[in-house]
């Protein structure tokens, strides 16, 4: 289960290419956030993940204190039948004070991911704050402080037309942060043309080189979607309908105390038909139902596609982010998929072939393979409910 | 004029050639999930305490967990096999399987034309 938590509209950044809407003030109440905590843990979940997200969530560290206080106070009054916690961070990184640290820090169980475009000249070009000054100054100074407090952290960088050429300096700018693992995450909401598409065939052609080179070193870096993607051959595939169940073992929650299927689709709490349901009322399991077969009819379009059990298309927040409509993709996500996938195969057939044994160790010799491990432990847990 | 991409699939991909590294089955190889999503996600990341490294897949549990975890319905049993086909998988390694091996294009599809839209 995993519950998302928009602690406010708020931001203090003004990146261009946010899909969050504007940026008015109207934070979480606490006993809004208790409320969705409940419902969460009403449905009995094994494991818990709560993410807070926003806005920029780190203007609200008090909230998100008090969130950690009250979901682990309330997890150990449940004795045996208490899920397993873990808290998530999205962050842009430049609100990191010694209260922050504090937060993040073990042995509490937090994921924290930072949004890094790369370096400076890339990631300063969208990422700025209300005066239009960039912001990776301020991140690389945090991440450096993250640091030297042993605070894990992953980083997540945009991938645009504009820097798809440039993906292998922003894969150097982002490994010298030492992250846990990277994820691009393709701007789906933007016109891609067929020469950024041509951009980021080679953008990532520059990124696979340099992933590559790691695994030659010995350097297992995880890299999303490119890692993702090697599993999905080696496990040949994940039907589709089966990977997002669209609020089906999560949903997010917006400051107002609304409820919809991915923080994602909560913009600026405005949109109906992505609502389904309260922190007062619970789950619309109606909604949710007509909600979810609408995503589902994304079959129709992708089933006589070879790459579809590999591919990204199920994806709810992502069909909305390309066309506005659940069940609808358009070609923009065909190309971009295809483009991960060569270059992940490219690479994994390359190491392969040189018998790089690091790749092997990661891919083919571990008792638990990796496998994107809670996406699959998940699939297989909604398959049987 | 820059050519935008189609507003609808234009494929479908039908057709494509197998990436030139073996599945984990054909490499001998069955799979092993924990049913815990801490055990796998933290993975990542490392024991709560760990310093950071930025190198997880590799730092993965060496045992599965007991059977008594929780999640225990939830777990997709099955490496009894994991030893011997490493030890398969070896042998495939050292000659590789040409017919595996992606040549030319790696994906083969017939763009549908009428898909297309200029501006």
């Amino acid at each position: 289960m995993e519950l998302t938590l928009v602690l406010d509209h708020a931001c203090n950044l003004r990146c261009g290419y946010c899909y969050g809407g504007k940026k008015f003030s109207r934070p979480m109440a606490a006993a809004t956030m208790k409320r969705a905590v409940d419902l969460a843990l009403a449905q009995q979940p094994a494991e818990l993940d709560v993410s807070f997200f926003g806005g920029e969530p780190l203007l609200h560290p008090g909230l998100v204190e008090e969130t950690l206080t009250y979901v682990e106070s309330t997890v150990a009054r449940l004795g045996p039948l208490q899920p397993q916690v873990r808290f998530v961070m999205n962050t842009n990184g430049t609100l990191v004070d010694e209260q922050v640290l504090a937060l993040l820090a073990p042995p509490r169980r937090f994921t924290t991911f930072v949004s890094l475009d790369g370096p400076a000249a890339i990631h300063d070009a969208h990422r700025v704050d209300q005066g239009g000054r960039g912001s990776c100054g301020r991140i690389e100074a945090n991440l450096a402080r993250l640091r030297k407090n042993k605070i894990p952290f992953s980083l997540v960088a945009v991938v645009r037309p504009d820097n798809a050429r440039r993906l292998g300096e922003v894969m150097q700018a982002l490994l010298v942060q030492q992250p846990a693992f990277l994820t691009l995450t393709p701007d789906l909401r933007t016109p891609w043309t067929e020469e950024s598409v041509a951009d980021l065939r080679a953008g990532l052609g520059d990124l696979t080189e340099i992933w590559m080179n790691a695994f030659r070193r010995g350097q297992v870096v995880r890299v999303e979607p490119l890692h993702g993607k090697i599993l999905t051959h080696l496990n040949e595939g994940i039907p589709c309908p089966e990977r997002c169940t669209l609020a089906g073992r999560a949903f997010a929650v917006a400051p107002s105390g609304r409820l919809y299927p991915c923080a994602q689709m909560i913009g600026e709490d405005d949109n109906e038909t992505l609502v389904v349901g309260s922190v007062d009322t619970g789950l619309d399991r109606a909604r949710l139902l007509d909600l979810q077969r609408a995503k589902d009819r994304v079959e129709e379009t992708c089933a006589p596609c070879a790459l579809r059990t590999r591919c990204q298309s199920h994806c709810g927040c992502q069909q909305w982010a390309l066309t506005g409509e659940l069940g609808r993709i358009n070609a923009t996500l065909c190309d971009i998929e295809e483009c991960f996938i060569a270059a992940a195969d490219r690479a994994a057939s390359t190491l392969l072939t040189e018998g790089c044994p690091s790749f092997i160790a990661a891919y083919y010799r571990k008792r638990f393979h990796p496998a994107a491990g809670a996406g699959l432990t998940r699939l297989r847990r909604w398959h049987k409910t | 004029m820059r050519k935008r991409l189609a507003s609808k699939p234009a494929n479908p991909r039908s057709q494509i050639s197998l990436p030139g590294y073996p599945t984990l089955a054909a490499a001998g190889l069955s799979l092993c999930l924990s049913g815990s999503v801490a055990s796998c996600m933290f993975s990542d990341i490392g024991p709560a305490g760990s310093p950071p490294s930025p190198y997880r897949v590799d730092a993965l549990p060496d045992s599965p967990p007991p059977p008594s975890a929780p999640d225990a319905d939830v777990r997709v049993t099955m490496d009894s096999g994991v030893d011997a086909g490493t030890a398969a998988f070896d042998s495939a390694l050292a000659v590789p399987d040409p017919s595996n091996m992606a040549g030319g294009e790696p994906y083969l599809f017939v763009p549908d034309a009428g898909d297309e839209t200029t501006d």
